[in-house]
């Protein structure tokens, strides 16, 4: 398949290559049909496009900054790196991107309610943001344990009028919050609209999220001609779900000299059995309605997922990441933990930037791959989001005391 | 004619309903499984659904998810399920025998294999939640080799388009989804399950299997006429999980007797 061919997919039964398609019970069959066509009909409709456009400008603040790390470059002693400012944009990560497409998206097929998922709190902060904003209902799940780690999270969406509903069946994390999500779904689907925030589950999700991220990559792609005069040698980003890693690769596909990196979390190791580094150790298989690389043992039982960022803490990840890297297109490495937290501390002491610990995987390898280039080299990481959320764990993590 | 075909035709004929029991294999052990799905078996079911458990069941309530859990906590597998398949299958020659899951542990074992083994343990079918038509042509391809059937669903969310494209996709019985909603007992059956049913007949003569939140013998009596089977899920399997085995045993037998005495008509028992 050529690079631009890569660019046509999904086909309509949501595949990419052989990832992908939509793995659901009949009872959703029909809303996720619905989606389909109501989202083909109304991404082209001017109307749609004005106010997602102005939303985007105005309420969150696009287009990000694209800022030259000088302090973080200095320090890697090789290539150039760039930081795409995404934990700029309002709310405090790329999640409010896909939330305000999807948000418009809810209200112009009629859907009085919207449901979804959060792993780090970023998603669901974005979806209560924008449903008090369209005057939307709005019941947030998330697992257990994530409630406890990201706490402030938790406080955001409740302020914004959010119903949130801790998940306590299996992992207690990301995996069991989407099962919730869907059992709502199943429930409530005539008057429900489940908000996906990442680039995983059935189509068309993976389509709609990461239309709505795209953004970043157009965006990045514009900036580097403006600031450099050329297009980066290679883009880095964390993925979990991938949306943000998505979002800032797709303009690219096409251009085979930019590198497209994806930084998944290896927790512990991926020696051990605590990582959530899907592409690199799990096997194909079936997960939320996707066809896509999974961590599971050998009789298909989905395994728990471990990583010390929530928003990275999912034994998936996004079928068309899994197609990218099939067809070579992208590569995917993986960092723990513990490089993470040195990461946040590093761009914290050399650029002042408290990055999310999400983020602080892409930031890690950005200063890792840039110690191998030249000067004249450029990297650009995806500063998926900002740190505030993560203090409680990085304190604990750390042994801070105050 | 095929066994569930046989069997669904001669209740028609007897104008009763076929009654359906589903447990979770491994729940609350293997052995008990074994025993309780024996009991269900003399008790009047026709046929048995034997759930594969799954780490991440999204269309079960509660009952079924947990016992889901302790199944895959007492490390049981697909082999598992198929062993106690073709067990039931030597000492009941007549009884329908059904595989009921999710996707991802059947393609972990590999359908080719899991087409043998289907044949081999003489399993009558297969009942996978999140697998749609527009997903299911190798699980289709590969049980009808082995002479099985690949049930698929109807639900009140499918338009009469939808519908005929799902009927005319695959053979055998049509699992009929009784609400929007996941699996769990209910008081009350969705005051619109006989109109989708009735709705449903005009599209084709393949027999109405209904599911999700039928636990009471007062819901079976409510959906004879319309319905040719009934599944009773949730119901059976919070029975299996009681600690006292005498009772457990006990209650699950009468349990399955109620639902078979309403599943034939005979009311005067409720």
């Amino acid at each position: 398949m050529k690079t631009k061919d890569l660019k046509e997919l999904p086909d309509g039964y949501g595949n990419f290559g052989v990832w992908g398609g939509m793995y659901l019970p009949e009872t959703l069959m029909p809303a996720v049909r619905e989606l389909d066509e109501s989202y083909r009909y109304i991404r082209r409709d001017p109307e749609f496009k004005k106010r997602l456009g102005d939303l985007l400008t105005h309420y969150a603040g696009r287009p990000t900054p694209l800022y030259f790390a000088s302090g973080l470059t200095e320090h890697a002693g090789g290539g150039q790196i760039y930081l795409k400012r995404e934990d700029l944009a309002h709310t405090g990560a790329h999640k409010i991107n896909a939330a305000l497409g999807q948000g418009l998206l809810a209200q112009m097929m009629g859907k009085p309610r919207v449901i979804a998922e959060t792993g780090a709190g970023q998603h669901g902060v974005a979806t209560a943001t924008v449903c008090s904003m369209l005057g939307l209902e709005c019941a947030i799940y998330m697992g257990d344990l994530d409630v406890q780690r990201q706490q402030l999270n938790v406080f955001r969406m409740k302020v914004l009028g959010a119903e949130v509903v801790p998940v306590k069946t299996g992992s207690k994390t990301l995996k069991d919050a989407i099962n919730e999500a869907i059992r709502d779904w199943v429930t409530n689907v005539r008057t429900t609209y489940y908000l996906l925030g990442s680039v995983a589950g059935p189509h068309p999700y993976p389509m709609i999220v990461r239309d709505f991220q795209r953004v970043i990559g157009e965006e990045i792609r514009l900036q580097m001609i403006e600031r450099i005069g050329n297009l980066p040698d290679a883009v880095v980003a964390c993925v979990g779900g991938g949306s943000n890693a998505i979002g800032a690769f797709f303009d690219f596909i096409q251009d085979e000299e930019v590198r497209l990196i994806g930084v998944e979390a290896a927790g512990c190791g991926v020696t051990s059995t605590r990582h959530a580094a899907t592409l690199e150790k799990g096997k194909p298989g079936v997960l939320h309605g996707a066809r896509t690389y999974v961590l599971q043992d050998d009789y298909g039982q989905i395994a728990e997922a471990h990583s010390i960022s929530a928003g990275l803490d999912y034994p998936g990840v996004g079928p068309e990441h899994t197609n990218l890297r099939e067809m070579g297109r992208a590569e995917y490495v993986s960092v723990t933990d513990d490089q993470a937290l040195e990461a946040l501390q590093l761009l914290a002491k050399t650029e002042g930037i408290i990055p999310a610990l999400e983020s602080a995987h892409a930031i890690y390898h950005a200063v890792k791959l840039a110690s191998t280039m030249s000067r004249d080299d450029v990297v650009v990481a995806n500063l998926s989001g900002r740190g505030d959320k993560d203090m409680g764990t990085v304190v604990k993590e750390l042994d801070l005391h105050i | 004619m095929s066994r569930l075909n046989r069997l669904y035709e001669i209740a028609k004929q007897e104008n009763r309903v076929v009654l359906n029991i589903f447990l979770t294999v491994g729940y609350p052990d293997l052995s008990a499984s074994e025993e309780l799905a024996r009991i269900a078996l003399e008790s009047g079911a026709e046929v048995i659904e034997l759930g594969v458990p799954f780490s991440d069941p999204m269309a079960e309530g509660m009952t079924i998810q947990e016992s889901s859990q302790v199944a895959i906590d007492n490390g049981i597998t697909l082999d598992d399920c198929i062993g106690l398949a073709s067990r039931l299958r030597a000492d009941y020659e007549q009884a329908g025998i059904l595989l009921m899951g999710y996707v991802n542990p059947f393609i972990a074992y590999g359908l080719y294999k899991l087409g043998d083994r289907v044949r081999d343990a003489g399993i009558d079918g297969l009942v996978v939640a999140d697998l749609p038509p527009e997903e299911a042509m190798e699980f289709q391809k590969v049980m009808r080799k082995s002479d099985a059937i690949l049930v698929q669903f109807l639900a009140p969310t499918t338009d009469p388009n939808r519908a005929k494209i799902v009927i005319e996709s695959g053979d055998g019985f049509i699992y009929c989804v009784s609400l929007t909603g996941v699996t769990g007992e209910r008081d009350q059956l969705d005051p619109g399950v006989v109109d989708f049913l009735k709705e449903t007949k005009k599209l084709t003569d393949r027999p109405l299997v209904v599911g999700f939140g039928i636990s009471s013998a007062k819901h079976v009596i409510s959906l004879r006429g319309n319905a040719d089977g009934v599944v009773v899920g949730s119901a059976f399997v919070r029975v299996c999980g009681d600690t006292d085995l005498s009772v457990r045993n006990m209650q699950a037998g009468q349990l399955v007797r109620d639902l078979s005495a309403a599943a034939k008509g005979m009311d005067d028992v409720v």
